[in-house]
């Protein structure tokens, strides 16, 4: 088929399978392929920190690494965990299926995209050679002053000059959605019948270019406090709150930049396996749009322990109560899916559906936070290590494995085995909640976070004991998915088009598609094109 | 009715009272690990109601809303070898939607106006308080009494029972965080400002806390022990002890 020349056919990249093909590829599929690659190389690297912290905190006296070592491991696998982890391996999906969910040929600026991956990349690495160079950065994934700015060697300025690369790669890669989602839908494609998870990419989008900034400015000031004498957050003469302030205010929002897209493969798994449309789409999009908004106004939960006056607490504590009740709206639509549906269990159910589960338990101890004279007893302590895994960590080991499951038929043109995918959801079930239940009891006991032992506490080891043999039991289940990936990609049952009678566009095409993504597109008249035009071939066969 | 249908229907009514009667029973085993520690001080045990009813309200909607999720994902699951017609192709509904925004905004309304009757008594200090100075440091603490003496030795600070204590804290080096859980609330401690904490122990023992705010390598050993002792204790201590 003979079609016009597009900006990306103007710069032909190589095709096939070589290396260098794959090096200076420009195809959002392709680009798609590499970040969910790295990205999972990141998880897995920061899983076996998680590990060694597990294995620390497994015996009162902690012997496994010193606490110098410990607090570079922590601060790592938070670091690697948050930026190159959760929030790029949504940039994975979104790539692979914006374009496709819109009917697009491509991103709107294909090398802008390419860059941002590779800046994802080096920015890791940049990161990382700090383990070569004589120690990894040591002051916690959030880098307080003045513990960040007297911190000896060099690990902290690595890791401001790592997150620069990441945040810009985040920042390009965002800006990129924006005008991909709102230029390049195609005809019919109206707003109002984008999916979810679209829907999702674009306010994940909107949300990082508002929040990263702040965070690039104030990693700026740190640095030059660090290494050029400037005073913005020493002790004597600057301000180590304000730090704080700019860091959560970037910091919150970036808990719902990981959110959103979780929400949004939800919210195109749910309906799929259950043959019903999304109960309340506008009022999804609407709790989308709340959420992103007031997540911009509720960084101050994080810093009730400073000592604000009582209108500030007050302020925060209201904020943040509100955010519960547009993620409660959320999870109300998501069962009113299931109810009177007929649901299939596919392994990107399962996922789905104990994903709700996690997250409401992550959602309602999260009103203990938001509520800051409880907030001022358990911040700070392993209670709000449980509360951010079941939020921060539900979302890319259970909504991402959804989605995983759910789309790696599309992007490889292959099935993953059935039993495998149910076994390794119910391994991450069980390990998830060994590991992170008990972890709200030991914050009531008294437990901070971010210490290397407790020889005090004899009585916290049967805890810890069940949380480190619970983060095994999970190592297990990402190995299966692992281990299901890699041998799928030979032995998968063939796919086809729409192995699971899906609703939106990238089910129209081939699996894979083809480097062009469509060769035509069915008639866009609501949020399920796909499920319309099953409709109307019941109706013509009668 | 088949009696596989009877079965099912005996096991949901079952259900709800067995996971009820489980937690009655689970009852003394949860005590201190769904609560927080025995608070011996009025801010900590104003803290505790507070928690102690999120926790009422928090369990009994995830009983309920999590009740629902797994019915619904149980009732409606399709069984293998059976053909199904298309469930109806219900698009959502207004009036339920409003109800569900409505009904959780009425409970955090509720729970906020608790937090604020309950808020007095956590951050009011009682008048004529006994003032303490406190100072942070990697990895210690030093305290200050009124006479300005220090007699303890780091990390412990002894003062007398049913006294309200005044804290006037600041740290030498990094942020800290002062936080002996059984006494109340936490309290970040900074350099070059000074931040305010209190309690008023009602019960002669020895308090464990420590440092709650990361600040180094040694954040794990910058422990606090406070030693309420009674009145006459308290003064006889400072009399014999009060050398540094």
């Amino acid at each position: 088929m003979a079609t016009a020349a597009t900006p990306a056919q103007a710069f032909p990249a190589p095709s096939g399978s070589t290396l260098r093909s794959w090096i200076t590829t420009v195809d959002h599929k392709r680009i798609g392929l590499l970040y969910l690659l790295v990205t999972m190389f990141f998880f897995l690297t920061g899983g076996l920190m998680a590990l060694v912290i597990r294995l620390q905190l497994e015996t009162a006296s902690g012997t496994v690494v010193s606490a110098e070592t410990y607090d570079q491991i922590f601060t790592m696998h938070g670091t690697t965990m948050v930026f190159l982890f959760v929030v790029p391996v949504m940039a994975a999906f979104g790539n692979y299926m914006v374009p496709l969910q819109i009917g697009a040929r491509d991103m709107a600026f294909p090398k802008l995209n390419a860059a941002s991956f590779w800046l994802l990349l080096f920015g890791g690495l940049t990161m990382y050679s700090s383990f070569a160079f004589g120690g990894a950065p040591d002051a916690g994934w959030t880098g307080y002053p003045p513990l960040s700015i007297i911190s000896a060697g060099h690990g902290i300025d690595f890791w401001i000059v790592g997150l620069h690369i990441l945040s810009l790669s985040s920042i390009l890669g965002a800006i990129n959605f924006i005008c991909t989602i709102h230029n390049m839908r195609a005809p019919g494609m109206r707003l109002t019948r984008m999916p979810l998870f679209t829907w999702c990419i674009d306010f994940y989008s909107i949300m990082i270019v508002a929040a990263l900034p702040v965070l690039s400015g104030a990693l700026t000031m740190l640095l030059l406090d660090r290494n050029y004498g400037t005073h913005f957050f020493t002790a004597n003469g600057g301000n180590p709150i304000l730090y704080q302030h700019f860091f959560w205010f970037f910091g919150h929002p970036e808990v719902y930049v990981v959110a959103l897209p979780g929400f949004g493969m939800i919210s195109e798994i749910l309906p799929v396996f259950s043959r019903k449309p999304i109960f309340g789409y506008k009022a999804l999009v609407y709790s989308i749009a709340a959420i992103a908004f007031l997540g911009f106004l509720v960084w101050g939960h994080h810093m009730f322990a400073v000592g604000f006056s009582t209108p500030v607490d007050i302020w925060f504590m209201i904020a943040s109560l509100a955010i519960a009740v547009s993620t409660g709206v959320k999870i109300f639509n998501w069962i009113g899916t299931l109810w009177m549906g007929r649901i299939r269990y596919e392994p990107p159910m399962l996922f789905a559906v104990g994903f709700i589960l996690l997250f409401m338990i992550g959602g309602l101890s999260g009103v203990f936070l938001a509520i800051f004279s409880i907030d001022l007893q358990v911040t700070d302590s392993y209670f709000v290590v449980a509360h951010f895994h079941y939020v921060m960590g539900s979302i890319p080991v259970f909504a991402v494995m959804g989605g995983l499951h759910y789309w790696y038929p599309k992007m490889t043109g292959r099935m993953l085995n059935r039993s495998l995918g149910i076994w390794s959801f119910w391994v991450l079930f069980v390990g998830f909640n060994m590991t992170f239940f008990p972890m709200h009891a030991m914050g009531l006991s008294g437990m901070p976070r971010r210490i290397s032992s407790y020889p005090q506490h004899p009585g916290w080891e049967r805890m810890n004991e069940i949380a480190t043999l619970g983060s095994f039991v999970i190592s297990l289940g990402v190995l299966l998915i692992v281990y299901n990936c890699l041998t799928s990609l030979r032995n998968g049952r063939v796919a086809g088009d729409d192995p699971w009678r899906a609703n939106t566009l990238e089910w129209y095409t081939s699996s894979p598609p083809p480097a062009h993504n469509f060769d035509s597109l069915p008639p866009i008249r609501s949020e399920r094109p796909l499920a319309d035009l099953r409709a109307e071939a019941a109706e013509a066969a009668g | 009715m088949t009696r596989t249908h009877r079965r099912r229907r005996w096991f949901l009514a079952a259900a709800p009272l067995g996971v009820l009667v489980a937690l009655t029973l689970a009852q003394p085993a949860l005590a201190g690990t769904a609560t927080l520690n025995q608070p011996e001080s009025p801010n900590a045990q104003s803290i505790d109601s507070t928690y102690r009813a999120v926790l009422g309200v928090t369990v009994t909607i995830f009983v309920l809303v999590g009740g629902w999720l797994v019915y619904s994902a149980i009732r409606f699951r399709e069984r293998p070898g059976r053909e199904y017609p298309d469930p109806p192709q219900v698009r959502g509904s207004t009036r339920l939607e409003i109800g569900w925004t409505i009904v959780p905004i009425l409970i955090l309304v509720g729970l906020s106006a608790f937090t604020f009757y309950k808020l007095p008594k956590v951050e009011d200090v009682p008048k004529g308080a006994m003032q303490i100075g406190v100072t942070a440091q990697q990895y210690s603490w030093t305290f200050t009494y009124p006479n300005g003496k220090h007699p303890a030795g780091p990390n412990t600070l002894v003062v007398p029972v049913d006294t309200p204590i005044h804290l006037n804290m600041h740290s030498k080096d990094v942020v800290h965080d002062f936080w002996v859980e059984q006494l109340g609330q936490k309290q970040d401690v900074f350099p070059n400002r000074i931040t305010h904490t209190w309690f008023q122990a009602d019960k002669i023992g020895n308090y464990d806390g420590q440092c709650a705010e990361f600040c180094g390598s040694g954040h794990a050993t910058m422990t606090i022990v406070v030693r309420v002792v009674s009145k006459e204790d308290y003064l006889r201590y400072m009399s014999t002890k009060a050398t540094t």
